[in-house]
């Protein structure tokens, strides 16, 4: 008995050791670089860096595939989507997650410095990192391009609500309620039938649910999403678990009993298709347009491209069924 | 049983940073947008800096008998106007020690 407690006191030695010796395991730690990926397309070669050694999409591939996204959602006539990012290798992701960062993408007008007014999308999301504290998250609003250069796979994914969600949630975005739906206190893999965390995939869900269930209590929509809500279940054996927030302190456990589960966007979209909520959710793949296709930059409104006939350069879409190729996405 | 605290060990130093990779969501830079800007103009790509010029409303969502057809877009790759957090931050309070277990949810 004596031994096998000197024997645990040795192994907590080692880890308290190693966690001292081995900062290359810690995130935030640089990791060995990975060639940024585009699925379906050909990336550009890619120098910016993102957090851990990420290599992230080129910034005129990142501006690009955000005009693709914006002619795609524009096709479709979507007032507000719902799209996600690889902001990671997929590699470097656990099993079970695709992206890593959901926001709001609304239709809206621009106004640029010069005064000019311009249509396009805007995009609301909820961040970590409230005042340099990784637990506390905040919501902003910022723009396609700044959701496309913290990519690191050229795919995002959508999910695009039906007519009446729609009207919904931007109804509840135009109000309180959206700030309602917000719990500061951030975990990166919050739980969503708990109150106590929340992250960015966490949040749409509880807009979403806030919209659906027309209530402006957070604790009621997640009564209501206990009903029908399943989210995605990140493996991980009891050990990840008892030491995650040794690794990093936004891995906050004390909400889960059991696995680790948490809202991705196979979660949720699957749950918005099956409620009706969602039309079309799909992934998008970045389509690589040589700059000597590009043309010269354009200034001012012209409609999508994506409206009337052939048009080489509008992204494909490949829509999911069901819970089909979506099925183990984030 | 020292090998195996070991390996355990490793594993646990090993497997969970890959948890700690399922979100990114942190806010840009507060200089990325003029980053993004200089670097897009170097490229010639056009890009104008702009901030949203109405909330989101009911108004942007037509009814069902109205068009829901394809959306106009500017060709314009737009900048933000200024990187700060634009929403109140409700009043912090981290519950993670205050409040009720978790109830399990299946």
């Amino acid at each position: 008995m004596r031994r096998t407690a000197r024997n645990w006191l040795f192994a907590l030695g080692a880890c308290a050791l190693s966690l001292a010796i081995l900062p290359s395991a810690l995130p935030g730690a640089p990791a060995p670089a990975e060639t940024a990926q585009a699925s379906g397309a050909i990336a550009n070669a890619s120098n910016r860096g993102g957090g851990g050694g990420t290599v992230l999409l080129d910034i005129v591939d990142a501006a690009e595939f955000s005009k693709q996204i914006e002619r795609e959602l524009a096709s479709r006539g979507a007032r507000i989507a719902i799209v996600f990012r690889a902001g990671r290798a997929r590699s470097a992701m656990p099993e079970g997650i695709r992206y890593t960062h959901g926001a709001f993408w609304v239709y809206t007008t621009v106004e640029t410095e010069d005064g000019r007014r311009v249509p396009g999308y805007a995009v609301y999301n909820l961040y970590s990192g409230f005042e340099d504290d990784p637990l506390r998250s905040f919501l902003h609003q910022d723009f396609p391009l700044d959701f496309t250069a913290a990519m690191a796979v050229g795919q995002a994914g959508v999910i695009v609500p039906t007519r009446d969600m729609q009207r919904r949630m931007l109804e509840v975005m135009n109000s309180r309620t959206y700030y309602n739906m917000h719990q500061p206190v951030y975990s990166l893999i919050s739980n969503p039938f708990d109150a106590r965390f929340q992250n960015c995939n966490e949040f749409m869900l509880d807009v979403v649910g806030a919209a659906a269930f027309d209530t402006d209590d957070r604790n009621e929509v997640i009564s209501h999403l206990r009903e029908g809500f399943e989210p995605t279940e990140i493996p991980t054996n009891l050990f990840q678990r008892m030491f995650a927030r040794f690794t990093d302190s936004r891995l906050r456990t004390a909400d889960h009993r059991g696995g680790i589960r948490t809202v991705t966007f196979a979660s949720l979209g699957s749950y918005m298709e099956a409620q009706g909520f969602a039309d079309n959710v799909f992934e998008l793949d970045y389509v690589y347009i040589p700059p000597e296709e590009r043309g010269e930059p354009v200034a001012g409104v012209t409609l999508n491209r994506n409206d009337g006939g052939a048009d080489e350069n509008a992204a494909s879409a490949e829509e999911t069924d069901g819970e089909g190729d979506a099925g183990t996405d984030n | 049983m020292r090998i195996a605290a070991l390996a355990a060990c490793s594993a646990i130093l090993l497997a969970a940073p890959g948890l700690a990779q399922s979100q990114d969501g942190s806010a840009p830079a507060t200089d990325a947008s003029a980053r993004a800007a200089d670097a897009l103009a170097r490229a010639g790509v056009g890009a104008a800096t702009g901030r949203v010029a109405v909330a989101p409303s009911q108004e942007a969502a037509p009814d069902d008998g109205d068009d829901w057809g394809p959306l106009a877009i500017s060709d314009e790759v737009i900048v933000a106007a200024e990187a700060a957090p634009d929403a109140p931050v409700e009043p912090y309070q981290d519950a993670e020690a205050a409040s009720e277990p978790a109830e399990d949810e299946e």
